[in-house]
């Protein structure tokens, strides 16, 4: 850190720090505690209706779950936090880490992309939209962004899938490279990758892109019409420097946020949309984990998406903390 | 107030309006049953007998809709309800008392909040079963915290105000104080929560009947009628485009009644 | 009433601290600030006592520890003789409409959501008071019928005042505690509030504990004054001995400011 930082701000961080770890173990306390609970047995997968009940019992053993539950909590805690070990499959039998690591490229791709590109789009049309409040501009922005914050993003997948892929040809429906990808040079892999994203990333991207849009124009009217710019204003400033170095600076901070609230948004979406376009993402893996009770995977799948939203709020309230004063002084909450 | 003014608010209510009328009215128009399975007239295109076409086994897709709009609808009506019962009441009695189990409970909103909403759902429907009340509960039980927060907010600064102060001096009973003088108060901002929260949770149910999770056949909903387009959206596009387009409606229609009845509370308007 | 016996205070604070804990995260980290500390004064009946202060010096603290909304972290307030900090929550509930407060803040006195009438209503109906209409009750605080349809956001700053006292005196409360009750006024408004809250102490046989930071007002109003700063009370006396021999420096600060303002009054 550097020195000049406050006693106060490394306070706040710690104090951040702490309170995530103790969302993160409640959370997925939660979680393995509803999928235990929930009826249903995974052995059953596995069983044909002429096979014994003492089939069924080697396989409880084998998968741990004849112990007591709590015993298999603190185990499976144990391991986790201990060797960072998540298990291994029931179903294919290898390791849920393995699993995760390979699903996590295709997922944190998607997301990653879809949010800088809703954060381009949202931020220059809610700019655009604040600087010309009533006007046509942002009643037809008003309109459009209306209909991308309400659209249903599968909906919206599939309708790009009829045009684009099956009338059009242009893109492909699903998967995440083509059949022939090993056969191609480093940089057709590239493109033969993003060619596969491009849909899936517009269909994630836009609808989110509506709820940034809204926040930042929100966020920009309130500080363009704040005493600060009227000051600046009445001192003759010229208006494209007060909008740019006043306006949009300003409110560029909740944005940060923001982001950290809308990751979840994200992963519940990037989740529909891997099913929809059958890429083989974290969200795929997850859908058929929960079909075939697949507990280990499940529970790596949860702690991973959940680790991941609550580092990324934890990263938001940091920002924040670091650029804005006023929050190091106020109580744990900056929303 | 001069609701004609207001055009979000009239356009929502407007579009509401019909699609209520189409739900409620609609099997008064349609001679087919929801369930009814002709598979001679399969995935045929809309013709006067079937103005929507049909699905994979013959249904009238414009009956399903009518059928599926009131499963969509009405789950999302009635998890919104619990939802906001929920967040209220939790959001009233910690704003009002504080303290250490305030503390606790705003923590839990915290994790809760944290949780991506479509996954936990999906794991709850996924490996519990998938029922119309499961689905009205699991949703309601991941959807009341937004609403917990902005009712603890509203009554925290609520609470300190002199009538409330003055009531209580009185020898008022806290439950005269909370429901009769501080909850009416905060009334506003619930509806507009409320409403908006309608309109997420027509969202997330379509999109997991859209995974086939959500609502289970032979019942329809929306979005498990837009399953059956996964094939080939636009070339059966009776199954895709009208189901596509209540759902956006519908969401459209909450959102601008939502953003209507904020800018009709809007201090500075008045 | 025997117990308003004219040696015996009606109300007595002892040793009265109060601090406020601010909670970060967890309840562990709290840090204090002491608003109130070891302050003790006594009122008499039919006496009305104010305490003077800035903004901030821990006065409202001192009200708000007596009707019950803040616990203080230690001391005494006897009411009547009994210790109303160790009494139980239902004794408590007892003594609430024998002490009812006037607060500064008339605007968000009055729910805004009810109609004067209901206001009132609901008042009388919790307090069980049968004796009086809601007419004659009005006409207390000297105001017509007309306004009884009134919703509060209707009524000016002084007509909310006085609707504010008539409703603390619904319960028959013989201890009044008046929080700047005339500060958010305009003079003249003012001045009337003041003559009302003098009538109604020699009519209602009340006791008022006044706190404010305007001594020119509180002169036509008290005949004790305590005089506070940064949590402490360090000058009591009977109001004229205060204005001839002030003592302490701040005190002679405040009384030089009063008697200039007072000349520009008349």
């Amino acid at each position: 850190m550097i020195p000049f930082l406050k006693n106060s701000l490394i306070r706040g961080i710690i104090r951040r720090l702490l309170s995530t770890i103790l969302t993160l173990w409640v959370g997925i306390t939660i979680c393995f505690f509803i999928i235990r609970l929930a009826p249903g047995d995974p052995t059953t997968r596995f069983l044909t209706p002429t096979q014994s009940t003492q089939t069924r019992d080697i396989l409880r053993t084998r998968f741990g779950l004849d112990q007591p539950l709590p015993n298999q909590y603190f185990h499976w805690l144990a391991r986790v936090g201990l060797h960072l070990d998540f298990g291994y499959s029931f179903l294919s039998g290898k390791s849920c880490a393995s699993i995760m690591t390979s699903a996590l490229k295709p997922t944190a791709f998607l997301t990653g992309t879809a949010l800088i590109i809703a954060l381009l789009l949202g931020i220059s049309t809610g700019a655009l939209a604040a600087i010309n409040t009533g006007r046509l501009t942002d009643r037809i922005l008003r309109s459009i962004m209306m209909v991308f914050l309400s659209v249903p993003a599968f909906w919206l997948g599939l309708i790009f899938i009829g045009f684009f892929s099956i009338k059009l040809g242009w893109l492909p429906s699903a998967q995440i490279r083509s059949l022939y990808y090993d056969q191609l040079s480093p940089l057709k892999q590239w493109l033969d990758t993003g060619k596969h994203l491009i849909l899936p990333v517009l269909t994630l991207g836009l609808p989110l892109s509506a709820n940034i849009y809204k926040y930042f124009r929100a966020e920009m009217i309130n500080t363009l019409q704040s005493d600060f710019i009227l000051a600046a204003r009445a001192r003759g400033i010229n208006k494209s420097r007060i909008i740019w170095q006043y306006g949009l600076k300003n409110s560029l901070l909740p944005v940060i946020s923001l982001i950290g609230i809308v990751i979840p948004a994200l992963l519940s979406g990037a989740l529909i949309i891997e099913v929809l376009f059958a890429l083989p993402g974290i969200g795929r893996t997850m859908v058929t984990a929960v079909f075939s009770r697949d507990y280990p995977l499940i529970m790596a799948g949860v702690s991973l998406s959940f680790l991941v939203v609550v580092s990324c709020n934890l990263l938001a309230d940091i920002v924040c903390l670091v650029i804005d004063p006023r929050a190091q002084n106020n109580s744990g909450k900056i929303i | 107030m001069k609701i004609s003014a207001n055009h979000p608010l009239a356009i929502g209510c407007i579009i509401i309006f019909f699609i209520a009328l189409f739900v409620i009215f609609g099997p008064l128009f349609t001679s087919y049953s929801q369930h009814s399975q002709n598979l001679a007239i399969s995935l045929s295109s809309p013709s006067i007998q079937h103005p929507l076409g049909t699905d994979y086994y013959g249904r009238d897709v414009l009956t399903r809709l009518i059928y599926g709009g009131r499963i969509s609808l009405g789950i999302a009506v009635f998890s919104a309800i619990i939802a906001v019962l929920i967040g209220t009441v939790l959001g009233l009695f910690t704003g009002y008392y504080g303290g250490f189990p305030d503390l606790i409970i705003m923590r839990f909103v915290d994790v809760m909040l944290a949780f991506p909403r479509l996954f936990i759902v999906l794991l709850i429907i996924g490996l519990g079963g998938s029922s119309i009340p499961a689905l009205i509960w699991v949703i309601a039980l991941f959807s009341w915290m937004e609403i917990a927060r902005i009712v603890r907010s509203e009554v925290m600064s609520l609470k300190n105000r002199t009538y409330v102060k003055s009531a209580r001096a009185q020898g008022f009973s806290v439950n005269r104080i909370l429901f009769r003088h501080i909850l009416p108060n905060t009334i506003n901002p619930v509806i507009v929560a409320t409403v908006l929260s309608i309109s997420t949770i027509i969202l997330v149910e379509s999109g997991l009947s859209f995974l086939g999770l959500g609502v289970q056949p032979p019942n329809a909903s929306w979005g498990s009628i837009l399953n059956d387009a996964k094939i080939d959206p636009l070339g059966t596009w009776w199954l895709s485009v009208p189901a596509g387009f209540l759902i956006l409606f519908s969401v459209i229609g909450f959102n601008l009644i939502a953003d209507g009845i904020t800018e009709e509370l809007d201090p500075r308007k008045n | 009433m025997e117990q308003k016996d004219k040696n015996r205070p009606i109300l007595s604070v002892s040793n009265l601290t109060i601090d406020y804990a601010f909670y970060r995260v967890g309840p562990f980290s709290a840090q204090h600030h002491a608003a109130v500390e070891n302050v003790s004064f006594k009122v008499y009946p039919g006496d009305c006592f104010a305490i003077v202060g800035e903004s901030g010096c821990g006065k409202t603290s001192i009200l708000n520890a007596i009707l019950g909304f803040v616990r203080p972290k230690n001391g005494a307030i006897f009411y009547n003789e009994q210790n109303l900090l160790t009494m139980a929550r239902r004794e408590f509930r007892l003594y609430r409409p024998e002490i009812q407060p006037v607060f500064q803040d008339f605007h968000n006195a009055l729910n805004p959501r009810f109609r004067i009438i209901e206001i009132l209503k609901e008042s009388l109906r919790i307090c069980s008071r049968k004796d009086i209409s809601i007419e004659e009750l009005i006409a207390v605080v000297g105001l017509g019928t007309d306004i009884l349809n009134y919703f509060p956001h209707q009524l000016s700053g002084g007509q909310k005042q006085r609707i504010v006292i008539a409703r603390a005196l619904i319960p028959k409360p013989q201890l009044l505690l008046l929080d700047e009750p005339v500060s958010s006024l305009d003079i003249t408004v003012a001045v009337q509030i003041i003559k009302l809250l003098k009538n109604l102490r020699k009519k209602e046989n009340l006791t008022f504990l006044l706190v404010s930071h305007n001594l020119p007002i509180i002169r036509l109003l008290a005949n004790r004054i305590a005089i506070m700063k940064n949590g402490h009370i360090f000058e009591e006396k009977p109001t004229e001995d205060l204005f001839e021999t002030p003592e302490h420096p701040y005190t002679r600060a405040l009384v030089n400011q009063a008697l200039i303002s007072c000349q520009s009054y008349q």
